[in-house]
């Protein structure tokens, strides 16, 4: 029997269109972690993001025959969640007040976070609560445009020419969004900067 | 080190929230749920306007291209009706006028007779008038 982790995408994606359903959960349980990651990052609330995440998910596998392998499945369930989640967050009336998940703990080994903290309150717990409230502050007040790409680049670390396929802009679009949403970064985190 | 990698590095930090554990295992689970019971729900002609749409989206065919496919469509219908009408107008006008079906002389000194050819009698069947009220509706005649 195949082991699924060593089936590539393109396997993976021909045996979904063939009717084996059980395909593409592998899939999903390969992709959900970094898609979450992007809906999560750009949504700052971990309901929302569950739910975007399934309806991503669900639509990824009703249009499955619409994939022809132009692009790498990566990059198509990425261009599906990139553009669901800038829908909704377009048209989503009233923003919803944010609902964090919790810090992975080894962030306290993490020398930029050490260095980001150091010299302030010693109650690291203060810290670290306070940070991710207000990173998560400053990527709010991003525009959904500049937020995609803060996101994918800076958190997920994606190249520029991927998010440039991902969102169909041109790779100095991405560029330009990137220098003007690190001006406008600046400002919302002075405080934790150059500590 | 640069103002702009500060930014880079505290953002950076955002990587470290997490979903909790087995977050990820419980999330395939509710996809597959919701996956089976909409497989089990959607009627059919819901699913194939779905493959209709996903067909013209993958041919990349401009969204204008469907307006402009659209007005020529419901154009060429219109010529073609009004043609038609047109047609029809012109041989009702010649009937008319002439009263009869058109007459043809056999000979130079036969009486002309009045000829239905094939063509005409086909495209304009009799038509009967009925009187308003039938006969039978009529009351008996009393002595």
């Amino acid at each position: 029997m195949d082991d699924p982790q060593e089936l590539k995408d393109d396997e993976l994606v021909a045996r979904t269109k063939a009717g084996d359903a059980s395909a593409f959960d592998d899939l999903v349980r390969r992709y959900s972690p970094r898609v979450y990651g992007l809906v999560y990052h750009m949504t700052s609330n971990h309901e929302e993001t569950n739910d975007l995440l399934q309806d991503v998910f669900l639509k990824a596998f009703r249009s499955i025959n619409s994939f022809r392998g132009d692009s790498s499945f990566y990059t198509w369930i990425h261009t599906i969640a990139a553009n669901m989640t800038i829908n909704f967050l377009k048209k989503r009336n009233r923003r919803r007040g944010v609902s964090l998940d919790d810090v992975d703990s080894h962030i306290e080994n993490d020398p930029d976070y050490i260095e980001a903290t150091a010299g302030s309150d010693p109650r690291r717990e203060a810290n670290l609560s306070e940070l991710q409230k207000r990173l998560n502050e400053a990527m709010q007040k991003l525009s959904h445009d500049h937020r995609a790409v803060v996101t994918m680049f800076d958190i997920q670390g994606m190249p520029h020419a991927e998010i440039a396929k991902i969102l169909g802009i041109s790779e100095g679009t991405v560029r330009s969004r990137l220098f003007y949403a690190h001006r406008q970064l600046q400002n919302y985190l002075e405080e934790f900067r150059g500590a | 080190m640069s103002e702009l990698s500060d930014i880079q590095k505290l953002i950076r930090l955002k990587r470290y929230e997490q979903p909790p554990e087995g977050y990820f295992d419980d999330f395939l689970l509710e996809f597959q749920q919701r996956q089976r019971v909409e497989m089990l729900k959607r009627p059919l002609w819901h699913i194939a306007w779905e493959r209709a749409n996903m067909w013209l989206e993958s041919v990349r065919v401009p969204a204008l291209a469907y307006a402009a496919i659209l007005v020529a469509a419901v154009g060429i219908t219109g010529v073609v009706v009004n043609s038609q009408n047109h047609a029809a107008a012109r041989s009702a006008l010649a009937i008319n006028a002439s009263g009869n079906m058109p007459a043809v002389s056999i000979a130079p000194s036969a009486p002309t007779v009045p000829v239905a050819t094939v063509s005409t009698a086909a495209k304009f069947p009799p038509s009967y008038v009925l009187e308003k009220r039938p006969v039978s509706y009529d009351a008996p005649f009393s002595f």
